[in-house]
């Protein structure tokens, strides 16, 4: 068997996948953006994928996890991204999970209040396929950023 | 629809992967219900049965009429197709386990002496729910000696809560309970027929509540624990936030609202904080 | 027997007889006061009061506690009427995404009041207004909302935008739809996710 290339400098996203199946929980309201999601990171990318609506069903899917990564969106019914972030980081068992925030939302302000609830990474859509392959191997600790 | 069907060709035998997904969609934003890919098979039964019942010719006609149907009725067919609409003894008896091992012993901690625990079915329909809850904290609750429990039993329909306060019940109601609570809590009118002994019978309150109305929720108070299960499926949007707005009201700080089996509070409200225990996921009230 | 009976009747010690209508000036006034268990049990009285809309409203502005949120929008829905919808349209631009979205959904679920309302936002020069507008048309407002957005998806140059009605269109679309879509990946520059959206919704739409 040869070596593991290192994903990034290969520059070839077939190689851009964890190294183990990484679980990751794509919370988004619109259906077409988690089936987008979904194909570009279950198949390729060689992640197990959930999915969730809003803030409360990620929290209840979060807490029946384990997960290694969440994409949330932020414009969300009931709960929005930023209340789900501020209630995962203050609850025991999930605090510590890392979080990626994609939204349509551009202005510093919008990125400054997902930094302050705690968001990790913050991505404005639209978002193409390698990117979010990258930024959610990153993410996973799949490979070295 | 009049034209005779002889299931020919024009009967479709499979729902596509685009079908399932258009349809769960729409369920989960309608009703609140949401299935997994793990239901898949079930839930393509479902739709195909009802296809055929309503006599469209098409999965995909079948979704238009769904949408816009303006009666609703539907939409009742299919949630009683994906629901049971029918209670009966130890239904979805997970959640008693949970009120017994991790809801109640949370309730407890905060309660002075001399206080009661108050449990509240709503809806209770003929009565199966609340005598489970019942006869199950009397046989697994530990600290069950130790307060006083009061249950509350609730629904719209006077009809059933007579039946519910009668008590008496057929052989499909109480199958799946075990013998021993059988001898323990039931009598036998008739070799065909159960019926709650009368000191159980006697130490429920029954009570005609219609959810939707707020000024008779807002008499409920202090209510640690409500079961609303399988009613809030039935309800549109507004109505479903309504109820759960009551239910936040009727509560104690810390108190417990347990949804039922595929239901939840996701696409209902944003006031409970979510809850994950051993045997279930449940709403609470922030204590604050 | 541990079990013991309930109260009956009210079923409930802090139950009792309906208290009488409240009042107007006290309710009105706790509306801001400091704890949010007071301000929450005035956001339900208020209900009684049609004409405090624009209070109401003011009062979601600037209210974070979801708890009390949730019962100001409530009462805005059932008090309903146009006065209540044009309280709800100028918060979709509100900076909390809660507030947005609590509007956008209030809104659908008003039925025929909230399409001027519709109408104009969806227009809007702010896109993420435009965004969030189309949540709207998800609900029960009736009139043309579905033609409108295919009509303005013929427009419309924001990706972002694009994609919400498509997902939008994907629900509540017919076979007519189809056309709007396919137009929209020969107008615009290409894009993964907006090809993505169109496919997709093209195969989840009614063919007859
Ligand atoms: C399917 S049964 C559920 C019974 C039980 N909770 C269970 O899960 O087995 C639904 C019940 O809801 C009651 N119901 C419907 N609308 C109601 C309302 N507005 N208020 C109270 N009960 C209502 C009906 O009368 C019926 O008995």
């Amino acid at each position: 068997m040869s070596p593991s290339p290192n994903p990034i400098t290969q520059g070839n996203d077939a190689h851009i996948r964890p190294r183990r199946p990484k679980r990751l929980l794509i919370v988004d309201d619109a259906a077409l953006v988690r089936a987008y999601y979904r194909q570009a990171l279950e198949q390729p990318g060689g992640y197990t994928v959930d999915e969730a609506f809003n803030g409360i069903e990620a929290l209840e899917k979060a807490l029946s996890g384990p997960y290694d990564l969440i994409l949330v969106d932020v414009n969300m019914p009931k709960m929005d991204g930023l209340t789900f972030v501020r209630t995962l980081r203050t609850t025991e068992e999930i605090a510590c999970l890392p979080v990626m925030m994609t939204s349509t939302l551009n202005r510093d302000k919008d990125i400054a209040a997902a930094r302050a609830v705690g968001v990790n990474l913050y991505l404005v859509k639209p978002i193409s396929v390698d990117d979010l392959r990258l930024f959610a191997a990153i993410m996973t600790g799949a490979t070295e950023p | 629809m009049a034209m005779p069907r002889t299931g020919g060709p024009s009967q479709p035998d499979a729902v596509t992967d685009e079908e399932f997904a258009r349809f769960c969609e729409f369920i989960y934003r309608r009703t609140g219900l949401s299935y997994g890919a793990s239901k898949r098979y079930f839930i393509d039964r479902r739709i195909l049965e009802r296809v055929e019942r309503s006599g469209v010719s098409s999965v995909q006609s079948y979704l238009a009429l769904l949408r816009f149907d303006s009666t609703g009725r539907e939409l009742e067919e299919i949630i009683n197709s994906l629901t049971v609409n029918e209670t009966y003894f130890w239904r979805e008896e997970y959640q008693f386990a949970c009120l017994a091992n991790s809801i109640l012993p949370e309730v407890v901690r905060t309660k002075r002496r001399g206080e009661p625990v108050r449990i509240w079915s709503l809806p209770c329909s003929t009565g199966e729910e609340p005598y489970s809850i019942a006869m199950w904290l009397l046989e697994n609750w530990a600290d069950v000696d130790q307060y006083d429990v009061e249950i509350i039993a609730s629904d719209i329909d006077t009809q059933v809560l007579a039946a519910a306060r009668q008590g008496l019940y057929d052989a499909r109601s109480v199958q799946r309970l075990p013998k021993w609570v059988l001898d323990r809590y039931f009598e036998r009118p008739t070799s065909d027929r159960w019926r709650i002994v009368d000191s159980l019978r006697s130490s429920i309150e029954f009570t005609r509540i219609n959810a939707s109305d707020r000024a008779q929720m807002a008499k409920m108070t202090d209510i640690d624990v409500i079961f609303c299960r399988n009613m809030l499926i039935y309800f549109d949007d507004v109505s479903r936030r309504e109820v759960a707005d009551s239910m936040y009201s009727s509560l104690r700080p810390g108190g417990f609202v347990c949804l039922g089996h595929s239901e939840s509070m996701s696409r209902i409200s944003p006031l409970f904080a979510v809850r994950r225990f051993a045997d279930a996921i449940v709403y609470q009230r922030p204590a604050r | 027997m541990p079990l013991v009976k309930a109260p009956s009747g009210a079923a409930a010690p802090g139950g009792g007889p309906a208290r009488n209508t409240p009042n107007r000036d006290a309710v009105l006034a706790d509306l801001t006061a400091d704890t949010p268990d007071t301000r929450r049990a005035a956001a339900r009285a208020c209900r009684a009061f049609p004409d405090a809309v624009a209070l109401i409203a003011k009062r979601l502005e600037e209210e974070e506690d979801t708890r009390v949120v949730e019962a100001l929008v409530l009462n805005l829905v059932a008090i309903g009427g146009p006065a209540a919808a044009a309280a709800l349209a100028p918060l979709l631009r509100s900076d909390r995404a809660g507030c947005r979205f609590a509007a956008a959904e209030a809104l659908a679920d008003m039925g025929p009041d909230a399409l001027p309302f519709f109408d104009a936002l969806i227009r809007d020069s702010d896109p993420q207004v435009r965004i969030m507008a189309a949540e709207i048309a998800r609900g029960r407002v009736g009139g043309a909302v579905v033609q409108t957005l295919e009509h303005l998806l013929g427009m419309e140059e924001e990706i972002n935008v694009c994609c919400a009605f498509i997902d939008v269109l994907a629900e509540t679309g017919t076979a007519d739809t189809a056309a709007v879509l396919t137009a929209v990946l020969d107008r615009l520059p290409e894009d993964q996710f907006l090809r993505f959206s169109v496919e997709t919704a093209l195969s989840r739409l009614p063919t007859d």
